[in-house]
């Protein structure tokens, strides 16, 4: 009966190298080490030189939706408006659709212009905007002020790394805009428009001077 | 010439044991392997994964099974390069090719060990008029605590590396600390409906819990959560909620302070700064396809300024610093530009070693073919 031969020493000698050098490694383990530096914050830009806006708003929120706080200055209201099955799980979605309450004075540069810098927002070249604005759906608040919503979701970016999408409700009246803009994902823009047009469908606007 | 102690050393076992070629093939094939499945790899799970996965020391190979990771091999390769060097390649001139090949060698190992460890990468995005003092990881984490100071924060932050359950995080200057009783790479915040309406925790944006999820293939789509205990010595302790996705910090009074914490992707302040005055998108005439992308700026380095233009394949270099031109992006602010920044001490590494080999082998042949010259002359 044949004795296995023992393992060269060669191979002991490098295996325990081995297992030491991983030992070490392993064992390399420090308190955590603090970081101390001094940050200069980002310079705020100068107020916008809008004109008053003589109006009040008052809306209701769809289901889910959760209202931002504090953000933009030029935002009468933000909200973050979640994929509808996760509005009653409490569960807050990482892509949610961000949305936008604006108010200006006058027509605010125009339907064209507008149009053209919500394409621009997410690289769709401004030649589309004449076909966004002919394929624009009508819409009217609830105390009865006209508007328009535009749905760029089906319209391809000239940049294919872009996933983002607008809908947008334009809202012109008697000396004001009114600016509803969802951004966000395009699928979840897709899912979240009969919840942005009951939220259009609920805005109360009330003229307080003239 | 070869020394006695090195004639020594070269025939001792142990140094026959590392310089044993199964091992420099076993290495090779292994490396061979990793960057082949690290590919494949690459394709499902994202860049960001593949990395942290095949670069690490040991791989779980269906969690059971383990198999050496890049940084291991590579270790083993130098160790046994360093070994080869020390004790093996002969002192002669004759040899003074392959010394200068295989010095090329090391230092590509010491390159990539450097750049490993040392190099890191961030973005700046800047609106136009707008100055940037510090820029932003994309995929790594800290958790700050500062104080409002003028226009100046002063900051204590500790890496999400260290935010392990049970650490405590000293925030002196100020007279507190922080004990992280959970911290999730990826996590999913819940509002007050799943608690009932209470908030256990004081948290910024009124989230009442998370709850771990598993990573994005896409490290930069993670949103980590941390919840943790402030203790001041004064009061009694808190509990309080951080989350990645938050974009206002908790504010809160320490030690008679107002005191802003926030979990956010970590900041890398800058020796300088950078003003953007201007981008420029031209596009090809007649279409909207984009012909060029041009970030005018000033460079400030305390008091001297000047004008700096930044474009795709032409970036800014400065104090280790590159600054690539990465994206853009149209808003009501007006136009962004967004720039990838570059630190790596050890950039220039690769292309001083490959010199070294290419140099080290024309000497190697050059020797040769002398010899080989002068036998054939004396024939």
């Amino acid at each position: 009966m044949s004795v296995p031969k023992p393992p060269p020493r060669s191979v002991l000698l490098t295996t325990l190298a081995a297992v030491i050098f991983s030992a070490g490694l392993t064992a390399c383990q420090k308190d955590p080490q603090p970081h101390h530096y001094r940050e200069i914050a980002f310079k705020e830009k100068n107020g916008s030189m809008l004109g008053e806006v003589p109006i009040k708003m008052a809306w209701t929120l769809p289901d889910g939706w959760v209202d931002q706080p504090e953000g933009d200055p030029l935002r009468v209201a933000g909200f973050l408006a979640p994929s509808p099955e996760l509005a009653h799980t409490g569960e807050m979605d990482p892509q949610a659709v961000d949305v936008s309450l604006v108010q200006l004075a006058g027509d605010a540069g125009g339907l064209d212009a507008n149009v053209v810098r919500w394409l621009g927002q997410i690289k769709i070249p401004a030649s589309y905007a004449e076909q966004a604005i002919a394929a624009a759906k009508p819409i009217q608040t609830a105390t009865g002020q006209k508007g328009i919503v535009v749905d760029f979701t089906d319209m391809l970016s000239g940049d294919m790394t872009q996933s983002k999408s607008i809908i947008g409700a334009i809202i012109q009246s008697n000396g004001y805009t009114v600016f509803v803009k969802a951004m966000g994902e395009k699928d979840r823009l897709v899912k979240i428009k009969p919840q942005l047009l009951q939220f259009c469908d609920s805005l109360k606007i009330t003229e307080t001077a003239k | 010439m070869n020394l006695k102690w090195r004639q020594k050393a070269a025939r001792h076992p142990v140094t026959k044991a590392i310089l044993h070629p199964a091992i420099t093939l076993a290495g090779l094939l292994m490396l061979l392997m990793l960057v082949f499945f690290g590919t494949l790899y690459q394709a499902d799970h994202g860049l960001y994964e593949a990395q942290r996965i095949f670069f690490s020391y040991v791989i779980w190979v269906a969690d059971i099974v383990p198999f050496p990771g890049s940084s291991l091999v590579l270790w083993v390769l130098s160790i046994q390069l360093i070994v080869f060097m020390l004790f093996q390649l002969p002192l002669v001139w004759k040899k003074a090719g392959l010394w200068v090949v295989h010095g090329g060698l090391l230092l590509l190992l010491v390159g990539g060990f450097i750049t490993q460890v040392k190099a890191v990468e961030s973005q700046l995005t800047l609106a136009e008029g707008e100055t940037g003092h510090f820029t932003t990881a994309y995929d790594k984490w800290e958790v700050a605590v500062w104080k409002a100071h003028a226009d100046t924060n002063i900051v204590v932050s500790y890496y999400d590396y260290d935010l392990t359950p049970g650490a405590v995080l000293d925030l002196s200057p100020w007279p507190a600390r922080l004990t992280v009783m959970r911290y999730y790479e990826n996590a999913a915040a819940f509002t007050s409906l799943v608690t009932g309406g209470t908030l256990p925790y004081l948290t910024a944006s009124g989230i009442a819990s998370i709850e771990p999820r598993k990573p994005e293939k896409d490290a930069p789509a993670n949103s980590p959560g941390l919840i943790a205990r402030l203790s001041s010595g004064k009061g009694p302790d808190r509990e309080i909620l951080l989350y990645g996705m938050e974009t206002r910090p908790l504010a809160l009074t320490i030690g008679g302070e107002r005191m802003m914490l926030q979990l956010r992707r970590r900041h890398y302040p800058l020796e300088f700064s950078l003003k953007l005055n201007d981008f420029v998108r031209t596009l090809h005439p007649g279409t909207d396809v984009a012909k060029s992308y041009e970030s005018y700026a000033d460079l400030q380095d305390g008091l001297a300024s000047r004008p700096v233009k930044i474009w795709m394949n032409n970036p800014l270099r400065y104090k280790g610093y590159t600054f690539f031109q990465a994206s853009f992006a149209i808003n009501k602010d007006g136009e962004h530009s967004t720039f990838a920044v570059v630190t790596n001490p050890g950039r220039l590494i690769p292309y001083i070693s490959s010199i070294m080999v290419f140099a080290g082998m024309l000497l190697h042949f050059l020797v040769h073919f002398y010899g080989y010259v002068r036998r054939t002359a004396r024939k």
